[in-house]
């Protein structure tokens, strides 16, 4: 589905090339809305949860962080970890030597986020992942949609079971790849829900999709010696759901006259007074693999 | 409702036995019959007029160029007329029924000669017809087109209560229906996409059209299966006189039709194709990634007709069409409707006039991306239907003229086949079919009743069956907005009812004639589909599928009423119209936010239904004869969406409603050699949904509308302004050879008219300092001049 959409934004900008301008509009105005960003995953650098305040579309000051809220993480397995603020940007962490931040595959892990007289909660399970086998190298040359050059595909088979969903993020010499395009998420083997492709070898538009991407969304060769690594993260199907709005709306702006109706991103935050919250909070397992580019 | 739907039900159902039994004690009468043709080429005119002076009883040629008029015993006076036709009139002596074809003679400067009869001149005003617009085909060869290329959907788009979402859009909306509302209809075949390169062209050859008709209330019993209009392009059957060859080279596309009689006055036929060259002139500007990229599209459009006897006719008639795009050899896009429809005419006896259609439509596109065999993605879709549709015209006498018949047409949907391989290893991810069979009956009746009022009267039954072979889908109960849970599946085998509906629609249409060039109109109208398109893009895209009806998915039901008042004056040099409507639909669908509108075979777990109402005023002024020419048209309307899950459950207008909506076209003859004529068209913005905040996860920085609220703000008016020139050559008795040059400027004043406004973080800026900016993007974004050369050797 993605790939036609990338197709309709070229023809679109190959039919309306020099007809986009920045103008002035005014928005209407909306209350500054709690922002819930809590990714974690078994890595230490991803023991975060981050909150901050919403501002007006066209405020480009940095967010406001919240740095005033008590954050808790309980565990189905029994544990209460107190997640401390690191600073005042609103970013609160545990400490990195705790080991065993890192339950089992199953255990459900709630958030309880006090702040202002608010609870906020929000409940999820860590997923398995699976291993990556490997990730191929090759030199493409002409190729219509692609310079000449060295292109990677990771390979890995969706874990047996209908509805497993993934986050898979690439990094290029260990800075992740971090274009809307290069959002990569599965749902099982390939890119939606009701595909029947379960069990299998990721499909064709999702292994390709660890490549960086230029800004008309041509991939970028990679360049002998630049470190690859691919981890592929377990997200629950509600957080799939989350990411793939995100996206679209990230990259509606590319569909010219194709652009959907614009979007909200749907929340698994609850408010304790019914007050409207953005954000998201899972728990990943993550499997990775690291690879650095050859002559091919 | 429902009492109002009984007694309509017996009101129809005594009309329609009234006329039945004055017929059983009539007088023995007898009949006047036969096609009323076009002199030149022996096509036969649709809605041509024969009025008989003694009686003052008339009647009109079908779609078929076929009338018949019974009378009783005695001497008339026929007259035969044809809007741009010379008139003809017949002394008939009706003492036995009368076969009699006339062929009416074009008017040699059409614009400026006295017309002997002023009848068919005001049938805007006397035909009980409403909501009905007819576009002469030479009148919209003579509009400024875009790039030169004379465009049957772009013109209609110029006519009251027609809209567009925004240029270059697909389709058209009418009284505030979605595009998948409006029947298109080519030789009675429904064309499903009818967009060549997106919207900009349509699939009409101009020179294979004899005559555009769209209607958008008071719809006639004989059409169903879409809610808001039905748009009738009927083709030419074929020069049966001489060879006539028509062409045209213009930027776009290159033109070339044929006609000829096969056996003289028997048979003919037309083929017409055109192709475009926009991927040769193309590419010089594209880079040398994009040097594979090809992009084409092109047209057949054939009709041939064989005429047994007098009382049998077949005709053939195909289409064919295509859009293709080429990434090099690995990758490509393209898409096409393909039609076929076999008519047979009979005349049972000189009253009863039948029609038996047979068609075949299928719209499908392909996309394949992959270097090989062993790393691909192929996907591709389809709707085929096949159909059988009898008609029957009942002439029973000049008060009384009945129709009635079927209608069955079987689907076949193939929502999305689609296979992956990666390294050998393929995946199908494909969905699976799904089959319906719709039919429908219906009979009306056009009545006159006394010298001011007639009618139009009728009832359609409808019915409509999902089958198997497939799954159907048993859906739970989620939170307004949401995606809901499939709950439980069962299979059907093939051809196994799922889920069936039957409805009954009843139409109605009333005119009542002041004076002589005056009448008021009124109509009523349920429609009933079955089918609509799936799609949630501001123009819809030629990957967007069409689904049944299901078990989950209801049918749409409209109803519309509709008031008018016409008037002509001046001798019918004027003609002046105003109609105000009001239309409500039931079960209207939308979609979650970030639903999945592809290859998701639990489509109907991410829909939303709800409800749309629309109204309006319409007003038309046209002027018909003189050198100067043309027409203004204003529609003052409202279009509103009610869906629970989408605008914190509030009545919000959808994406192509336009408050004002003004056209002005004129054509002025400035001589033998030049004609001119301009276009001018003014529309209020349409709405769209702006963000009104923006925050932060995970380093990405993302729009979000706290209110919740859809099409909130309306984008900039659109105003456009274009002009033509047609520099005609000299038809020179016995040269064989005719050609004429048109210029025309499409834009003229280079508005950047906006088609929407979006959000973007501004280049350069990124990570938590990312700057976000608003931009208009406009698809024309200046003047676009063009020249193009018409010919036609015969």
């Amino acid at each position: 589905m993605r790939y036609s959409i990338y197709l309709f934004a070229c023809l679109t900008l190959l039919l309306s090339q020099g007809c986009e301008d920045r103008i002035e509009v005014t928005l209407d105005e909306a209350p500054a809305l709690v922002t819930v960003d809590a990714w974690i995953a078994e890595i230490p650098s991803d023991w975060e949860v981050k909150l901050s305040a919403s501002q007006a579309y066209f405020d480009s000051t940095r967010v406001q962080g919240l740095d005033e809220a008590v954050v808790t993480i309980t565990t189905s397995t029994g544990n209460v970890y107190d997640m401390m603020p690191t600073d005042d940007s609103g970013t609160y962490s545990v400490e990195e030597d705790t080991n065993s931040f890192n339950e089992p595959v199953g255990t459900t892990y709630d958030l309880e986020i006090l702040l202002n007289g608010i609870t906020y909660t929000a409940s999820t399970t860590k997923f398995p992942v699976p291993e990556i086998d490997s990730i191929q190298q090759e030199l493409r040359i002409d190729d219509p949609f692609a310079d000449d050059g060295i292109y990677c595909n990771f390979f890995a088979n969706d874990l047996p079971g209908l509805g497993n969903t993934y986050w898979i993020k690439t990094f290029k010499n260990g800075e992740y790849l971090d274009d809307p395009v290069e959002l990569n998420i599965a749902f099982d083997a390939a890119f939606g829900p009701g595909a029947e492709v379960d069990g299998l070898v990721f499909i064709q538009p999702v292994q390709e999709l660890n490549n960086p991407v230029d800004e008309n969304f041509a991939p970028i060769p990679w360049e002998v010696d630049e470190e690859i690594r691919v981890e592929i993260h377990s997200i629950s199907n509600e957080a799939f759901f989350f990411l793939e709005v995100l996206r679209d709306e990230l990259l509606n702006s590319n569909n010219g006259i194709f652009a959907t109706p614009a979007a909200n991103t749907p929340t698994n935050i609850i408010s304790s007074d019914g007050s409207a919250v953005i954000g998201f909070f899972n728990v990943a397992s993550v499997s990775s693999f690291t690879d650095t580019i050859r002559p091919q | 409702m429902t009492t109002v739907l009984r007694s309509l039900v017996f009101c129809i159902c005594i009309s329609l036995l009234l006329p039945l039994t004055v017929g059983a004690q009539a007088v023995e009468k007898y009949s006047l019959k036969g096609y009323i043709k076009d002199g030149s080429s022996g096509e036969t005119l649709i809605g041509a007029t024969i009025y008989i002076s003694e009686t003052g009883d008339g009647a009109t040629s079908n779609e078929y160029g076929f009338y018949s008029i019974t009378l009783p015993p005695g001497q008339y006076t026929a007259e035969y007329a044809y809007l741009g036709f010379n008139s003809t009139v017949k002394k008939i002596d009706l003492s036995n029924s009368v076969t009699l074809d006339i062929e009416l003679s074009e008017e040699a400067t059409a614009l400026d000669e006295v017309v002997i009869t002023a009848e068919p001149e005001d049938e805007n005003v006397t035909k009980v017809e409403m909501s009905v617009n007819k576009l002469d085909i030479s009148t919209i060869k003579k509009m400024p087109s875009l790039l030169g290329e004379v465009e049957i959907i772009r013109s209609i788009q110029l006519l009251p209560g027609v809209s567009t979402v925004g240029e270059g859009a697909t389709g058209f909306n009418v009284r505030g229906g979605s595009i998948d509302q409006n029947l298109v209809l080519l030789d009675e075949a429904p064309v499903y996409n009818s967009s060549h390169l997106f919207g900009f062209f349509s699939v009409f050859n101009p020179d294979a059209v004899k005559d555009v008709k769209l209607i958008k209330g008071g719809i006639p019993a004989r059409y169903g299966g879409r809610l808001s209009s039905i748009l009738d392009v009927r083709m030419k059957e074929g020069n049966n006189k001489q060879l006539t060859v028509n062409g045209g080279v213009g930027l776009i596309f290159s033109r070339l039709s044929v006609e000829a009689p096969i056996v003289k006055d028997k048979s003919s036929f037309i083929i017409a194709g055109r192709r475009s060259y926009i991927d040769i002139l193309a590419k010089p500007f594209l880079s040398d990634d994009l040097g594979d990229t090809g992009l084409s599209f092109y047209d057949l459009t054939l009709k041939t007709n064989y005429k047994f006897s007098d009382k049998d006719r077949l005709f053939l008639s195909g289409y064919l069409g295509r859009d293709r795009f080429s990434f090099g050899a690995a990758a490509g896009f393209n898409w096409g409707n393909a039609t076929s429809t076999l008519r047979w005419n009979h005349l049972f006896s000189e009253r009863l006039f039948a029609n038996l259609t047979l068609f075949y439509s299928n719209y499908d596109y392909q996309i394949s991306f992959g270097e090989d065999a062993f790393d691909r993605f192929d996907w591709d879709a389809k709707i085929i239907n096949y159909s059988a549709k009898p008609e029957f015209t009942w002439f029973l006498n000049p008060q009384n003229l009945i129709k009635f018949g079927g209608q069955v047409i079987v689907y076949e949907f193939q929502p999305g086949n689609a296979v992956g391989v990666s390294e050998g290893i393929s995946a199908d991810i494909g969905l699976d079919n799904n089959y319906a069979i719709e039919s429908g009956l219906f009979i009306e009746n056009e009545q006159e009743l006394g010298s001011s009022l007639s009618m139009q009267y009728g009832l359609r039954l409808s019915h409509f069956n999902y089958t198997g072979a497939g799954d159907a889908f048993e859906i739970g109960e989620a939170p307004a907005g949401q995606r809901r849970p499939v709950i439980d599946t069962t299979s059907f085998g093939q051809w196994e009812s799922i889920q069936t509906y039957l409805n009954l629609e009843p139409r109605l249409a009333l005119k009542y004639q002041l004076n002589g060039s005056s009448s008021l109109k009124a109509s009523y109208n349920r429609t009933t589909q079955y089918i609509q398109l799936v799609s949630n893009t501001t123009a819809s895209t030629p990957v967007d599928i069409w689904t049944p009806a299901t078990n989950n998915i209801q049918p749409l039901l409209a109803d519309q009423i509709a008031l008018g008042y016409f008037k002509n004056f001046r001798d019918n040099t004027y003609e002046f119209s105003s109609e105000v409507y009001v239309k409500k639909i039931q079960n209207i669908v939308d979609y979650i936010d970030g639903a999945d509108l592809l290859l998701n075979a639990t489509l109907e777990a991410d829909l939303l239904d709800g409800e749309n109402r629309a109204y309006g005023l319409e007003l038309m002024l046209k002027k018909n004869k003189g050198d100067f020419s043309g027409w203004v048209s204003y529609t003052l309307a409202r279009t509103e969406n009610r869906i629970e899950g989408i605008n914190n459950d509030e009545w919000y207008p959808t994406r192509f409603d336009q408050t004002h909506n003004l056209s002005i076209t004129a054509f002025y003859e400035l001589n033998d050699k030049w004609s001119l004529s301009g276009n001018f068209a003014y529309v209020t913005g349409t709405p769209t949904t702006f963000p009104t905040s923006r925050y932060e996860i995970q380093g990405y920085v993302v729009p979000y509308n706290a209110n919740g609220t859809r099409n909130n703000v309306r984008i900039p008016d659109y105003h456009r302004l274009d002009f033509g020139a047609t520099r005609k050559g000299k038809e020179i008795p016995g040269r064989k050879w005719y050609g004429e040059w048109v210029f025309s400027v499409y834009n003229v004043y280079s508005r950047r008219n906006a088609f929407s406004i979006f959000f973007s973080p501004t280049e350069g800026t990124s990570g938590p300092l990312v700057q976000t900016q608003a931009n208009r993007l406009s698809v024309v974004g200046n003047f676009i001049p063009s020249v193009s050369y018409n010919f036609k050797f015969n």
